[in-house]
């Protein structure tokens, strides 16, 4: 089944079979379908009698007659490969070719080329870092201690040195401390003072 | 050797070969009604249709090798004329010229059965002031007899977008020609038929 504008466009109404007909009216009535038919008609015959001059034709038949195709321009290597030339010239340029690296080869002196002298030097450095500690000990004794035996054998001045035990009658009875340790300092005790001293400082 | 046997691809081949028969042929067959196109888009200027068919056949003479065989000729030479008007429609700048040039006459008070030549101005004027897209549809529908899917080829475009314009194109005349009929639901009608069948 066509389209209705597509029939309006080739036919008039009265042109219609009854299949048609009955499927246009079921749209619209008669005298808009003839309307439509009317304006698709006339705008198809609008300016149909339109016609090219006679001198339209001729002028392109003789375009078509005198049109000469340029050719396409070829790529560079191809323009190359094409060009021909005689063959005694191509048998004299290789000749020429080789009498040029025979003369180079006679006439270039004998330079030997030292290798490369290729040295590698490795250099590591060491940093070293001084950190220095120190320590201090004290040391306690407990109580005096009697002469011990061989005391005697100290030299009599060195002996006064030695500070005497302290009677007990001396201390007072409240003010005995519990902690009843008492120390020397130890500077009063230069033996004490190899703990802490190496040899040959 | 006579071509008018042979196909337009065939034909196409043969202008290839510089064949001038063939060429001659080719413009017997499509000279007219290439012009007529040009004529028609071209705001009915007779020396302009001359001009652009000349350019048209002058790149088939000059570049045959453009044309595609697996296409359908006279789709491709629509395309190609297409692109011609477009362009001149740019360097026209038209839409100025066309506005003061092509609006309807609607002062004229035309009686209901006005002959033919009047009807006619009528209707050009009315195909004018389309824009641009929709007149090609409406020429390629209803005065180049193509088909639907042949006119979404040549503008390049789905064919729904060609039937929504098609529709607007015969609305528009239709509104436009209101008065030249005289019935005041001329335009109520061809909405409902274009929407429904076209």
């Amino acid at each position: 089944m066509k389209e209705i504008a597509t029939l309006a466009a080739e036919k008039s109404f009265a042109e219609l079979d009854t299949r048609e007909r009955e499927m246009v009216l079921s749209v619209t009535t008669e005298a808009d379908y003839e309307q439509m038919h009317r304006l698709l008609r006339n705008a198809a015959s609008l300016d149909a009698r339109a016609a090219p001059p006679h001198a339209l034709a001729a002028r392109l038949h003789q375009h078509m007659a005198e049109y000469r195709p340029t050719p396409a321009k070829q790529p560079f290597l191809r323009r190359l490969s094409a060009i021909r030339v005689p063959a005694w010239q191509a048998a004299a340029a290789v000749l020429f070719a080789l009498a040029i690296g025979q003369w180079r080869k006679t006439e270039a002196p004998d330079v030997v080329v030292p290798a490369p002298l290729v040295q590698t030097i490795v250099r590591t450095d060491t940093v070293f870092l001084e950190k220095i500690k120190w320590k201090e000990r004290i040391v306690f004794r407990k109580s005096a201690s009697p002469m011990p035996a061989g005391q005697e054998n100290i030299s009599p001045g060195f002996a006064a040195e030695i500070p005497q035990p302290v009677p007990a009658t001396h201390f007072l009875p409240t003010s005995t401390p519990e902690y009843s340790a008492s120390g020397t300092p130890i500077g009063e005790q230069p033996e004490l003072l190899q703990f802490f001293t190496q040899p040959g400082q | 050797m006579s071509y008018r046997t042979h196909t337009d691809s065939a034909l196409m081949q043969a202008i290839a070969r510089r064949d001038e028969q063939a060429f001659a042929e080719l413009y017997e067959r499509y000279g007219r009604q290439m012009y007529r196109f040009f004529y028609r888009m071209l705001w009915r200027d007779a020396g302009r249709a001359e001009d652009f068919t000349q350019e048209l056949f002058i790149k088939i003479i000059e570049r045959p090798e453009a044309y595609d065989p697996a296409r359908s000729f006279v789709t491709w030479l629509y395309t190609l004329s297409h692109n011609l008007c477009k362009n001149e429609y740019r360097r026209q700048a038209r839409s100025v010229l066309h506005l003061s040039r092509v609006q309807p006459d609607r002062e004229t008070d035309l009686p209901e059965n006005a002959d033919q030549e009047l009807l006619e101005k009528q209707l050009r004027a009315a195909i004018d002031a389309l824009p641009d897209v929709h007149r090609l549809c409406f020429i390629l529908r209803y005065q180049e007899e193509r088909s639907l899917q042949e006119i979404a080829e040549i503008m390049a475009c789905p064919e729904g977008t060609v039937k929504s314009r098609v529709h607007y194109a015969v609305q528009k005349i239709a509104a436009d020609m209101q008065h030249v009929w005289g019935a005041q639901n001329q335009s109520e009608l061809y909405k409902n038929l274009i929407i429904k069948y076209l």
